[in-house]
């Protein structure tokens, strides 16, 4: 049985923050997760925002790490080498009686801690964003963007790098306490003991929970849909523009958010739903998005949007209470629970990771390693380098000159070191998400087939072995006419 | 027009004019007595053809050994009766041809029969 | 390596539109011409299109895709004209006298100086997140196009049982190949009342095999979670929603999508050309120049077509008049009078011409017309007239024109 001093259970955000910590410490640590990847869940399912920190009660630990983890967020994603971009909100009112929230908003995010704040007029606004609607506006310069999984993806390889043992495709369906250790048993019938059990289930973490015999609070799926729009609008949005949330609304109302890649994300909706897996969009949702975009986005056409997706919130509160609950972080016995980490919770990440490595220390001494680098570096996409660099990797590796996704600009050369980034089964998620191939206008309608050879011919991987997101998601049925194995 | 006869308006495959071709015949004798619509002779003659043998040009692929690419893609070249179409996939289906191949090559000839042969409709070469 | 090259025309993209506008510059007198292809192989999405039908009109025969495309490769390769391929054009800015265009090839890098460049980079297919498809996101849907290219290209068969959304051509013809080589598709979706592919190809790829195509039909959702495995079909009530209590779950593994297809001017954005929001290609004279002097677009790239000869001959046309250009015969001084879509028509390509000219107006209607008359006025002037048994969205029209010496305001196509 493979013994770890911590195991952490889920590869989210939360997950690979903490693993990433704790890399810096003599601890034997692993993430284990059920999908084939990091970030298969709510990680890669939300806005990318770093939020302020103005909406959360004084207080509660939604505030408190919303705000030191937005304090933290620069200086991590320099160190992961992470798209990341400090643009700004403006949280708007329309009217005159929303005035005194915004107000509630600013002496909130004052009381928290919150950088920068002002209250702007209509004048300031139009300055920052021309074209916006509203008459005053809460305006929160510490806001900013990310890329969600080039952030977990960097955490889980950083972490990897420093010793941290990632298992995939593994389902934690029992844990038992031995006084001083928890022993886990999967589905696939693997056993690991650990010291210390770290729950960032994500949706979840109340069943894990319960597996311990721990008595969490259930959560509730809440589903936010979303279109992602087309580069070409990139320079449509300086920043971003949330209206005033309405008093009990469990999200932040639909918006326009700005990503790192140029792409506007429309969205999200707020629907509690039943199952945990349910990650369908709706017509109805869609075309009140539609609808929404048209509105809040005038030169929108039909053809710049590209894709919808659905992400889910872990909530703490039942569909008839609504609003937000606060996160649950609690030590049981060596077991820590994670549990209702909803939005800011992608902002609250290396805050949590902080205040988790610091329970750990309640049980087990820990000790700086000597060796660590905070730093992972990564070479920029190819054809944002100089053209001189350019040149110098062509001539090192010739496959840096074939551009394999034609919409997003992504070559060879970088599409095989993305696969061979991946440290679980090779996935067509996974290529996406570690370089961008696919995700662009056509959405892999030319480069898929590319992908599909150079899979085949660079890394033996037959069109048989070929998963879109985990190996029971094959790609293909299979070869048309026979092909012999030696070709 | 007697009380006996049928028609049938059916849209030309022959060309991309579409021409939407109206003709009136007798089940029975299957005698055709009046064809309109159509704007050439060969839709003329393709709606007779049509509604009691229609003829087809398959097109499908065919596995290349030891060629830059798995497939080369083949034609028959004539049009031959729908109702061989099954048959004829199925030799396609197990056959396979060595590298080179060039576009006009026979790779079948006069197969099951038919009065055509299939040909090579995309070159692949020797890898 | 840096490679750095001088050219008179530069085009992008060796599929038909490119190659045979390469021939009609060469025709024109140029020699000075080089054509740029991303893909490994030239010969664009025709490579893919083994069916047969092409080259009816230009060669009176019926020839597969691959070996009509194939003729003008040969023609260029003997009048020495170059295609690189594997190459990718990723800049293009335009200098004072000439255009810089950067592109990337396996082990080396191109800058190149043209007089004057030729946009033939065709279009792609529109995705599941273009037209909103609700529902899961599971392995098994693709586009109609992708799935050709896996099948006839790659010896990959997508899936063994599938739902065609859309009706266009090339889900058509998928709707066949797919039935031929086992699969069996189950239906072919479409919102609209009429087909969005050709006659020909509801008769010879649905009607041949029994496949059944369900008109003013809409998805309520694709299942799933790993692979695909069924969809929910509803027809559309009169207001446009979907009638649920009519809804039907049909079981599959793959959804082909052929809902259309979206012109690639990302190269002419950067350039700022004009676009025309309908046709989504650029806005162009009657010699097929955009609104950036120098910079010509035919084929796919400029407007959808159906039916590749016309592609050809609208190319040769750009690849004449670049040569004009080149050669400074070309006045850019002539005054433009630009050409309205009015009653039933959807659009018309060119969308501004000059007077006393000579020019081939393309143009479909925006329904299904029988007795259909389209004119073409100017003021209240009648510049032509045309009559058409029948006529719907999915077949374009052609019609010549001489473009009079005085008009009067703008030119206007209706059809009654």
């Amino acid at each position: 049985m493979e013994q770890y001093d911590v195991l952490i259970i889920g590869a989210g955000v939360i997950g690979t923050s903490i693993a990433r910590e704790l890399s810096a410490y003599d601890l034997k640590t692993a993430v284990i997760e059920k999908e084939a990847d990091v970030c298969f869940g709510i990680s890669s399912r939300n806005s990318g925002v770093v939020h302020s920190g103005i909406h959360y009660a004084p207080g509660s630990l939604r505030a408190l790490h919303a705000v030191r983890g937005n304090e933290l967020f620069e200086e991590l994603c320099s160190q992961l080498t992470v798209p990341y971009e400090r643009i700004g909100k403006l949280t708007v009112a329309f009217e005159e009686s929303q005035f005194p929230t915004l107000e509630k908003l600013y002496t909130q995010g004052v009381e928290n801690g919150v950088p920068d704040l002002q209250i702007i007029d209509a004048k300031r606004m139009q300055e920052l964003q021309p074209g916006v609607g509203g008459a005053r506006a809460l305006y929160s310069p510490s806001t900013g963007i990310v890329g969600p999984y080039e952030l977990t993806i960097a955490l889980a390889e950083h972490a990897h790098a420093h010793g941290v043992d990632f298992i995939f495709t593994e389902e934690v369906v029992s844990i038992k306490n031995r006084s001083d250790l928890y022993e886990i048993q999967t589905k696939k019938g693997s056993q690991i003991s650990a010291k210390i059990i770290i729950d960032a289930a994500g949706l979840y973490s109340d069943s894990i929970a319960h597996l311990a015999g721990i008595d969490s609070p259930r959560i509730y799926p809440c589903r936010g849909e979303y279109y992602v729009l087309d580069k070409r609008l990139e320079d449509e949005l300086q920043l971003l523009i949330y209206p005033v949330p309405g008093n009990h609304s469990s999200g932040l109302g639909i918006h326009l958010t700005n990503t790192v890649e140029g792409n506007i994300l429309i969205g999200p909706s707020n629907d509690y739903i039943e199952n945990k897996e349910d990650l369908s969009t709706t017509v109805q949702i869609l075309a009140r998005l539609r609808e929404e975009g048209h509105e809040l986005l005038p030169s929108l056409t039909s053809s710049d949007f590209i894709r919808s997706f659905a992400g889910l919130r872990p909530k703490l509160t039942p569909p008839e209470v609504g609003g937000f609950g606060d996160f649950i972080i609690e030590d049981h016995d060596r077991f820590i629970l994670l549990i209702g980490i909803e939005s800011p919770g992608l902002t609250a990440s290396p805050s949590i990771a902080i205040s988790i490595r610091e329970m750990i220390a309640n049980h087990i001494p820990l000790a700086l390693k000597k060796d660590w680098d905070p730093s992972l570096t990564r070479e920029e996409r190819f054809l944002e380098l100089p053209e001189d660099r350019q040149e110098q990797l062509i001539a090192e590796d010739p496959d840096y000159g074939s551009v394999v996704c034609r919409c997003e600009g992504i070559t060879k050369a970088e599409v095989l070191q993305a696969v061979d980034r991946i440290m679980g089964p090779v996935t067509y998620i996974g290529i996406k998400l570690r370089c961008r191939a696919m995700m662009g206008r056509c959405q892999g309608g030319f480069c898929a087939p590319r992908i599909a050879e150079i899979l085949k011919t660079e890394r033996d991987i037959t069109i048989d072995e070929q998963f879109y997101k985990g190996i029971e998601s094959p790609m293909f049925e299979g070869l048309l006419r026979e092909e012999s194995p030696h070709e | 027009m007697n009380n006996d006869s049928t028609t049938k308006i059916l849209t030309c495959i022959i060309c991309p004019n579409s021409c939407r071709i109206s003709l009136t015949y007798d089940p029975d004798t299957q005698e055709i007595t009046s064809i309109h619509g159509a704007l050439c002779k060969k839709g003329k003659d393709w709606v007779e053809q049509e509604l009691f043998k229609p003829m087809r040009t398959l097109c499908s692929s065919i596995r290349i050994t030891g060629g830059r690419e798995p497939l080369a893609s083949i034609r028959t070249t004539k049009a031959v009766s729908l109702s061989s179409i099954k048959e004829l996939m199925e030799l396609i289906k197990a056959s396979s041809i060595k590298a080179p191949v060039e576009i006009g090559q026979v790779v079948l000839s006069e197969p099951l029969g038919l009065d055509c042969d299939v040909i090579i409709t995309r070159g692949v070469d020797r890898l | 390596m840096n490679e750095k090259i001088n050219v008179s025309i530069l085009i992008i993209g060796a599929g038909p539109a490119g190659t045979a506008a390469a021939l009609g510059a060469k025709e024109a007198g140029e020699d000075s011409i080089l054509i740029i292809d991303r893909d490994t192989r030239a010969g664009g999405i025709l490579n893919q299109c083994i069916h047969d039908g092409f080259g009816l009109m230009r060669y009176k025969r019926a020839l597969s895709g691959p070996e009509y495309a194939q003729l003008d490769i040969d023609s260029c390769h003997k009048k020495n004209i170059p295609i690189l391929t594997d190459t990718y054009v990723h800049t293009i800015i335009k200098g004072d006298d000439h255009f810089t265009i950067k592109a990337i090839a396996t082990g080396r890098l191109y800058s190149i100086k043209a007089k004057a460049v030729i946009l033939a980079m065709g279009c792609r297919e529109r995705t599941a997140g273009a037209i909103s498809l609700p529902g899961s996101r599971p392995a098994g849907i693709y586009t109609a196009g992708t799935a050709q290219r896996l099948l006839n290209m790659q010896n990959t068969l997508v899936g063994r049982s599938c739902v065609i959304v859309g009706s266009g051509d090339i889900g058509l013809i998928m709707a066949r190949r797919m039935t031929l080589e086992g699969a069996k598709v189950q239906a072919v979706t479409e919102l609209q009342s009429y087909p969005g592919g050709l006659d020909r190809n509801i008769r010879q790829c649905l009607d041949d095999f029994d496949i059944p195509l369900y008109l003013e039909t809409g998805i309520v959702s694709v299942h799933g979670n790993d692979r695909v495995c069924g969809i929910t079909i509803a027809p559309l009530r009169s207001d446009r929603t979907l009638d649920m209590k009519n809804s039907q779950y049909i079981t599959c593994d793959t959804i082909l999508l052929s809902v259309g297809l979206i012109p690639e001017n990302e190269l002419s954005r950067s350039l700022d050309i004009a676009i025309d929001p309908i046709t989504q290609g650029p806005i162009v004279t009657g010699d097929l120049m955009t609104s950036c002097p120098g910079v010509f677009a035919c084929g796919n790239v400029l407007q959808v077509h159906d039916i590749v000869d016309l592609v050809s001959e609208e190319a040769k046309r750009a690849g004449r008049t670049a040569v004009s250009f080149v050669s400074g015969a070309y006045a850019d001084t002539k005054e433009l009078f630009s050409i309205y879509a009015g009653e039933k028509i959807r659009y018309c390509v060119p969308q501004v011409i000059t007077p006393s000219s000579t020019t081939t107006l393309s143009l479909r209607v925006t329904e299904p017309i029988t007795d259909a008359t389209i004119s073409i006025t100017n003021d209240a002037t009648l510049i032509k007239k045309r009559r058409y048994s029948f006529t719907q969205p999915s077949e374009m029209i052609q019609i010549e024109i001489s473009v009079p010496e005085n008009l009067v305001g703008s030119l206007e196509v209706n059809c009654e």
